[in-house]
């Protein structure tokens, strides 16, 4: 799981009297000392009833030693434990470590304790000494600077930023001006350490087992225990949140404030020896026992003790540190570093009820009903989970699939074989269905006037409150397995299913058609909207919005994480949860409707799965999969359990993830490097050169330097696998680019000039760190010309020589900056042939087209005709009018879409690399040739399996290639007979992460003389053809780091084969 | 339904639909498919009025359609639809009999006339057909010897070059010609000759040397 990375960090200065040393040591200490790994820990798993999911972090994943005996959090956002191996800093992903080896300002590898004080400067204390680290200053504070000899056992701050320091054996010590001056010593036992902390009005506490008290100034002054221990006993205090301080002695919890006890709780429970207590913001207390467990006190003044076998896997903790995203991390010694995530999903049920869970639904008397597949129907309330048996022939209770109450008190329940149902507690009865085979009830549905509709894989059932009555084809809905059901707000009735969307009116279904008039295929689940409109959930083409008879998609290119939709809910804030593939996705039902509008480009959204407590990403399609409960939460039934969030509580991890560029590594040739370029530069073997932040500037890269990789890090602890990131390069566009959730960007080529490098980044829940950050640097041109020119002065040929080398290096010179400018305009060019390369194809597509505008034109013009006769006639049928206008509205919007499906292909706009769908591209550029294939009696053949990896690309260059090969292959079949024009398209995905497509056309093949000449540009076969479509579309895949070839089928025809990689999400591990 | 029907097919719903509404607006009778197929599945023999067809749609196009219906012998007129005008098609179809061939633009008032006229043509090739059933019965009266004799006279051949190629007697022949003459209640070859035409028969008599639809009658000789 591990990926092993090595690295430097924090290298020493390479002088230049000591290059070659600098080098060695450099060299050294990377193998030996600075590793710095890739922590990727298993995924984080529920701590029963608690409330948190935990991950456990350890040398496993990049921690130099199995403790954490202190954490930190600076100000610049990252992570710092204290190990008994070094200190690590920490950025979600990677642990970097600082131990005398690299860093020989630290003492020793033995951290004690971390402060993070107001001034953002980091103490650290160790075995054998205190350490001041001040940007990237280290100071050591020895004896004869203040360090009294013992390490230093706590660090307190108050607000003004004095600092007061305890050590083990009893001294205590406050800074000024950086220099520590001891206090008196407190009248406790002698030898003993103290611990301290400070209450709102900033005065200093202390405790010991012998002494609780504070300083008023001048003295420490006691306070009263109620009943002190006899002997050694556990001592620990903290900073209380609400005003005072914490004191744990004697296993009694007392809160004083002003000098005078204020509360009191008994914990006789705790037990061991105590290292630390921390209040979090959420007023939880939490005790750290060397031996005995962690213990939580909550807001409620329940104690909660935590132990190895109690799910914390460890009893030996040490620290609890609360970062700033609200994540708990505790130390532990030796078992590593705990960190707890508030969950937001609770599991419903127990093992023994299942765990694939199909269908919820919620009950009049407050409890939910659950089909689980594997286990039947269950019943949940207050006292827990209990199966309900359905009587049946055989075990029919078993496959459960969905399950409803309806507002009447009927249930129904419907599995592999039939529907059962019955009225309060009556027996349950069989609802009569279609005879055929399978029943397979996948959706159950209650519309406004009580009527229960039942969907079954062969067709559908409505129950009008006295009889069944299947909906036969003559109703207008073919047979075929139904999806799910919805009401629209006007009372109509809608239906999904393998046949298409239809819509109810006058007990007639009606197919509701896309913009292209062909049915809507792949729709999951339906939802009506307040205002009117439809919400589609579909398989592959994410949601689709019904408003008017207009069709609006918003998919992954709006920021959609996921393109399958199954299920679809709103909370009472007016949000809209989605059931995906990949968990479940919350976006505000306001922002939907703006991006459908097309107000919006992006969609703001939060993808919510294991992380957050899910059992398991996925749903099933069935209605009703997910259901709202009387109190507003909402129940989600996934293949691994149901879940429940309640939407009032949830909080959306609000803090921007602070962005920084960790590093930067290039290759230079040797023989032009010269170390004094960069103050904390090293060059690894081969040329490598690996620079560390903080940078110093201006960063300037040496001639030649080329490999440039940029590692960045956004610090956000939640769900570090969820961050994501874009980036711009040239500072001159304002287009970001995605990086997904790479925090490494590689560029091959660089020539000389100034460049600007921004990234920024999202954290778990998509909130944006808008302005991220910037890292300037140049690459300077060659100028080691003038180092022969040099040696040229040296030889006799001064004259000409010189004025050779010195007229060839202008030249160079002039040849740099030229190819400066130039990448600009090459890339100009490029894009302005691909956009003339695709208007050109288009235009082939033009007659195609114009016969689809033709289409609803034509109807328009009927229609208007038809209306006019009709207005003659006394009196009009005015209700064959409206039907007309309502027709002509329709083919309006057909039209639109025609030209606005050209219009999206014609558009110049920015290449992005997004993940796209590929049997989406297909389907969308089949539709654009269907014309035209129609025309010249093509028979296209899709063969993309719906379950392919999306790949990374733009989608219109994409489409561009696409229809360039859909086109060339009709026009390679104009001379055949016209019953065997076949284009078969056809995509798999490779082993090495690519995704290939091929389209295989039955034409007579390339000539074999021209099979290797294809992609050479103004290369053509055809009378009209510019030549320029396939070099086009080849370098389209090439920039799209795939590729493309050509080869002729032995049984006759061309095939035409491109890769594209696979987006990064989709990756196998 | 009775009275003449035109029969729409369009493979697009929304077109189909607001053609057949504006012919209906017109006070015409009107049957909807949305293919060839479909409305061949469907077609009666005895269905009267006119095919209003678009000519590109899948499966089996408007051409296609044509063929078929003709090879079904059906008198339905044939109009064509079509996108744009694609000229190639349109000759080719009005070549093999199309009525008429109009863009889905066309205005109204060119598109009612097409179909009236198409309409009207029906009515007259069924009056026609009728017509031919009724003259094709009195030929049924005629024996297969006498239609073979008849065949002959109508080419021109003289009774003793009858006589030779059927390897009969010259005598028989006059029998056989009296017979006919007789049965078909006719008085001379020209009666006779106009009865075959009008009836449709022997329809290769008269192609050769004919370039409008309308074929001449064939050069008797004078006299027997």
């Amino acid at each position: 799981m591990s990926v092993f990375c090595l690295r430097s960090n924090a290298l020493p200065r390479a002088r230049a009297g000591a290059k070659l040393r600098a080098y060695v040591i450099v060299l050294t200490l990377t193998l030996l000392a600075g590793l710095n790994w890739t922590a990727r820990a298993e995924l984080p798993f529920p701590l029963a009833d608690s409330g948190y999911l935990l991950r456990t972090w350890g040398t496993e994943h990049g921690l130099p030693e199995n403790s954490a005996t202190a954490i930190v959090q600076t100000r610049d956002g990252y992570l710092w434990f204290g190990t008994f191996n070094g200190l690590v800093r920490f950025n979600g992903d990677q642990f970097t470590v600082f131990n005398p080896a690299n860093t020989p300002q630290l003492p020793s590898a033995g951290i004690v304790n971390l402060h993070a004080d107001q001034r953002d400067r980091l103490w650290v204390s160790t075995y054998a000494g205190l350490v001041l680290k001040d940007g990237t200053q280290w100071r050591t504070l020895g004896t004869n600077e203040g360090w009294p000899g013992n390490p230093v056992r706590s660090f307190t701050e108050r607000k003004n930023g004095d600092l007061l320091m305890t050590t083990f054996d009893g001294q205590v010590l406050t800074v000024e001006h950086d220099r520590p001056t001891e206090l008196p010593p407190p009248p406790g036992e002698p030898g003993q350490g103290y611990l301290g902390t400070v209450d709102e009005s900033g005065q200093w506490w202390l405790a010991q087992n012998r002494f609780v008290g504070f300083w008023n100034g001048q003295q420490w002054i006691p306070v009263r225990i109620p009943s002190p221990p006899v002997g050694r006993s556990a001592v620990a205090c903290a900073t209380a949140r609400d005003g005072g301080v914490w004191i744990y002695i004697a296993k009694q919890l007392l809160k004083f404030r002003g000098g005078s006890e204020t509360s009191r709780f008994s914990l006789p429970g705790l037990k061991g020896g105590i290292w630390s207590m921390v209040e979090d913001s959420r007023t939880n207390l939490w005790i750290c026992s060397y031996d005995s467990g962690l213990f939580q006190v909550t807001p409620g003044g329940e104690l909660r003790h935590w132990t190895t076998t109690t799910g914390l896997g460890t009893s030996a903790t040490r620290v609890v540190f609360e970062d700033r995203e609200r994540n708990l991390w505790i130390g532990t010694s030796g078992d590593g570093l705990r960190q707890l995530t508030r969950q937001r999903f609770f599991k419903v049920g127990s093992g023994s009820s299942g765990f694939r869970a199909r269908s919820v639904s919620p009950a009049r008397d407050g409890s939910m009903w659950i089909a689980y597949y594997d286990a039947g129907l269950f019943r949940q309330d207050e006292a827990g989970i209990a199966q309900v048996l359905v009587p049946g022939p055989t075990n029919a209770g078993t496959y459960g699939l969905s399950v409803l109450e309806d507002r009447a008190g009927r249930l129904w329940y419907g599995d592999l074989d039939c529907c059962w149902w019955r009225r309060g507690q009556d027996r349950f009865e069989k609802v009569p269905l279609q005879p055929s085979a399978g029943a397979h009830v996948s959706a159950l549905f209650e519309d406004s006037k009580g009527q229960i509709w039942i969907g079954t894989r062969a067709g559908a059932v409505v129950y009008d409150g006295t009889g069944f009555q299947p909906l036969e084809p003559e109703t207008g809905l073919p047979r075929g397995e139904i999806a799910g059901f919805g009401e629209h707000q006007t009372g109509v009735l809608w239906v999904a299913g393998s046949a298409g969307v239809f819509r109810r009116e006058q007990d007639q279904f009606i197919a509701v058609r896309g913009a292209d008039g062909q049915p809507l295929l792949g729709v999951l689940c339906l939802k009506a909207d307040v205002d009117g409109s439809m919400w589609m959930g579909t398989r592959a083409a994410g949601l689709i919005r019904w408003r008017n008879g207009k069709l609006d998609r918003i998919g992954a290119e709006h920021g959609l994480p996921d393109c399958e939709v199954r299920g679809l809910i709103e909370d009472e804030q007016g949000y809209f949860w989605m059931a995906s593939n990949r968990g479940i996705v919350r976006a505000s039902r306001k922002q939907l409707h703006a991006v459908a509008d097309g107000a919006v480009p992006k969609l703001e959204v939060q993808l919510l799965d294991q992380h957050d407590g899910l059992p398991g990403p996925e749903c099933f399609t069935a209605q009703p999969n997910c259901a709202r409960d009387a109190s507003g939460k909402l129940w989600f039934a996934t293949q691994k359990g149901v879940a429940v969030i309640d939407p009032v509580a949830f909080r959306l991890n609000s803090p921007p993830p602070p962005v920084h560029v960790e590093q930067l590594n290039y290759h230079v040739r040797t023989t032009t490097f010269n170390a004094k370029e960069g103050p904390s530069a090293g060059v690894l073997k081969g040329g490598e050169v690996r620079l560390n932040a903080p940078f110093s500037l201006p960063l300037r890269l040496p001639p030649g330097a080329n490999g440039l990789e940029l590692e960045f890090a956004a610090l956000s602890f939640t769900a570090p696998e969820k961050a994501r990131f874009q980036y711009q390069f040239d500072g001159n566009s304002s287009d970001w680019k995605d990086a997904g959730n790479d925090r490494l960007i590689r560029f091959h080529l660089l020539p000389p000039g100034d460049y600007v490098f921004r990234v920024r980044a999202a954290n778990n829940d998509g909130v944006w760190n808008e302005a991220g950050t910037s890292l300037a640097f140049s690459v300077l041109p060659f100028f080691w010309q003038t180092r022969w020119f040099r040696f040229g002065t040296g030889l006799l040929l001064v004259g000409l020589g010189g004025a050779l080398v010195w007229s060839w290096s202008r030249q160079r010179i002039a040849r740099a900056m030229e190819r400066e400018r130039l990448v600009h305009e090459t890339q100009e060019l490029r894009d302005e042939l691909t956009h003339s390369s695709r208007v050109s194809t288009m235009g082939q597509l033009a007659s195609g087209l114009a016969h689809e505008l033709g289409q609803p034109l034509g109807a328009i013009l009927r229609n208007a005709e038809a209306a006019e006769l009709l207005m003659e006639q006394a009196p009009p049928d005015l209700e064959e009018i409206r039907a007309i206008l309502t027709d002509i509205r329709q083919d309006d919007q057909r039209a639109t879409g025609v030209i606005d499906r050209m219009r999206s292909l014609l558009k110049r706009r920015p290449v992005e690399r997004i993940p796209l769908a590929v049997p989406d591209l297909v389907q969308e550029v089949a539709a654009l040739v269907r014309p035209n294939a129609l025309q010249h009696k093509v028979q296209i053949t899709i063969e993309v399996p719906r379950d392919l990896p999306t790949v990374c690309g733009d989608r219109i260059q994409l489409q561009q290639v696409l229809l360039n090969l859909l086109l060339n292959g009709m026009d390679a079949m104009n001379q055949q007979p016209s019953g065997t024009r076949r284009l078969i398209v056809q995509a798999r995905k490779t082993k090495s992460q690519m995704v290939e497509v091929s389209v295989q056309d039955s034409g007579p093949g390339i000539p074999a003389q021209s099979l290797d000449r294809v992609f050479e540009p103004f290369f053509t076969t055809k009378a009209h053809g510019m030549g320029m479509g396939l070099p086009v579309s080849k370098a389209i895949i090439e920039a799209h780091e795939g590729e493309m070839w050509a080869e002729n089928r032995p049984t006759g025809g061309a095939v035409f084969w491109f890769t594209v990689p696979v987006a990064k999400g989709d990756r196998d591990a | 339904m009775s009275g003449p029907v035109v029969y729409i097919i369009d493979d697009d719903a929304s077109y189909l639909r607001a053609v057949s509404r504006l012919l209906r607006a017109a006070g015409m009778q009107v049957v909807i498919h949305t293919s060839a197929v479909e409305f061949l599945a469907d077609l009666k023999p005895a269905a009267t009025g006119c095919v209003l067809t678009d000519l590109q749609m899948p499966d089996m196009d408007g051409m296609a359609l044509q063929a078929a219906l003709h090879q079904a012998g059906s008198l339905l007129p044939i109009i064509f639809l079509t996108g744009q005008g694609d000229i190639p098609t349109s000759v080719q179809a009005m070549r093999r009999g199309a009525e008429d061939f109009l863009t889905k633009h066309a205005p109204k008032d060119v598109l009612i006339a097409a179909v009236s006229r198409a309409l009207s043509r029906n009515e007259q090739a069924i009056a026609e057909q009728e017509r031919r059933r009724a003259l094709r019965a009195r030929f049924e009266l005629l024996t297969d010897r006498e239609m073979e004799v008849l065949q002959h006279v109508l080419s021109g051949e003289l009774n003793k070059q009858i006589a030779d190629k059927l390897d009969i007697h010259e005598r028989t022949v006059k029998l056989h010609r009296t017979s006919i003459t007789t049965k078909l209640k006719v008085h001379s070859v020209a009666e006779l000759a106009r009865l075959v035409q009008a009836a449709g028969l022997f329809p290769h008599l008269w192609q050769a040397g004919t370039s409008s639809g309308q074929p001449a009658p064939p050069d008797f000789p004078k006299g027997q």
